[in-house]
């Protein structure tokens, strides 16, 4: 896997930025979601809105919202 | 860079802004298990060694709760109510996780089909039906919760609904200035004739939270939402009220305390006095009217209850049976 981009791996797609760094909650801002119903896992580790991102790190988005 | 525990030197995995607190992994779970039994103890919504139902689909709420009960310490079986929607195979995989959580648990779980119950699954009455997909769904799992708590025996019915689902709720109630839905909008609804006691222990957590809560205990749970409210107002609702919340933090939990509070006894002191409740003409089950809502939909879509359908899986027969299968 190449470490030239950032992933972002949310609901089945894979979204990649070319930053070199960025926080959790201007990713979250890029990909228009809410800091208030999302999670934002690095390997096994869950992250906060302030955590710093880098490339080459991948992360999975866990959206927390549910109708019904 | 990130929060730091306010309870112990290691990193957090949450800041939750209403509280002003960050919490790591273990502290965290702590917390929640602390904040449930809180909830539960404030406004006594259930004493050890009552018997408590509670309602699994299958998500990160229900099946969070049923966990969190557990580990409380109280008698907790679990009700899955197989709706029989087979688009993405939502039905299956939420059963799967049910069972799933039931295994782990060692705790029985109660299947109610609802094809079995009154001859056509959720997809079929939807079709037929001039309520809206969510709105029958709803009303045939209230019913059949109700029903198969009151027939089993059981003190309490438990579900999962969080902060976002109530205050959603709350907002959708006021803006159409439903009435007789606020007077009976409370995490606590308590037992009457043909009514067992109604319970929401979790209705402090935000859904992030209770994300959260099964992510970290390991509880797998469908991320897939179902394919009717895909498009309902609820999630439109919750999408206004975090970006309400991301402007100004804790409106959410405030608005939703506020309202129990200072204004639900108004609207159920007023509409105490109208509804007097009798049996359903059909099925028994009290009602206002002298058929109740879920006999008029059912027999409106061409359905005939016959009875609640019911399978009871049993973590340790079924552990045995599959031990038994696999020494063959």
């Amino acid at each position: 896997m190449s470490d030239s981009v950032l992933r972002a791996i949310f609901r089945g797609k894979v979204y990649e930025f070319d930053e070199e760094k960025m926080k959790v909650k201007d990713l979250l801002k890029r990909l228009n979601l809410s800091p208030e119903s999302t999670l934002v896992v690095r390997g096994d580790e869950v992250l906060t809105e302030d955590e710093l991102l880098r490339r080459g790190d991948e992360v999975r988005i866990i959206i927390a919202i549910s109708g019904g | 860079m990130g929060y730091k525990c306010k309870l112990c030197p290691s990193k957090a995995v949450i800041y939750m802004r209403q509280h002003r607190l960050a919490l790591c992994k273990d502290c965290y779970v702590q917390w929640f298990v602390k904040q449930t039994q809180r909830s539960i103890s404030e406004l006594k919504m259930l004493r050890k060694g009552e018997r408590v139902l509670v309602a699994v689909s299958g998500g990160k709420d229900s099946l969070s709760l049923w966990h969190v009960l557990c580990g409380l310490g109280y008698d907790a079986e679990g009700l899955y109510i197989d709706l029989g929607i087979d688009s993405i195979g939502y039905s299956e995989k939420s059963k799967m996780y049910a069972m799933q959580l039931a295994d782990r648990l060692m705790r029985p779980l109660n299947i109610v089909s609802v094809s079995g119950s009154v001859g056509k699954a959720i997809p079929q009455l939807v079709r037929r039906s001039d309520r809206s997909p969510c709105s029958l769904c709803g009303l045939v799992k209230r019913y059949i919760m109700n029903r198969f708590a009151v027939e089993g025996g059981f003190d309490v019915l438990a579900t999962g609904h969080n902060l976002d689902d109530e205050v959603s709720t709350l907002l959708s109630n006021v803006l159409h200035w439903q009435v007789g839905y606020l007077a009976r909008q409370s995490p606590v609804l308590m037992e009457r004739d043909g009514f067992v006691r109604r319970i929401k222990p979790l209705y402090r957590f935000t859904e992030k939270e209770t994300a959260l809560y099964a992510l970290l205990n390991g509880i797998a749970y469908i991320e897939d939402e179902c394919p009717y409210s895909v498009e309902a107002t609820t999630i439109f609702l919750k999408g206004i009220l975090n970006q309400i919340e991301e402007r100004m933090p804790g409106t959410k939990l405030q608005f939703y305390n506020n309202f129990l509070v200072h204004a639900r006894g108004l609207f159920e002191r007023e509409q105490a006095p109208k509804v007097q409740l009798k049996p359903c003409s059909i099925c028994s089950m009290p009602t206002a009217e002298d058929v109740c809502a879920f006999c008029r939909a059912v027999e409106k879509v061409g359905g005939v209850f016959s009875g609640l359908n019911v399978m009871r899986y049993n973590p340790t027969c079924h552990a045995e049976h599959e031990a038994a299968s696999q020494g063959k």
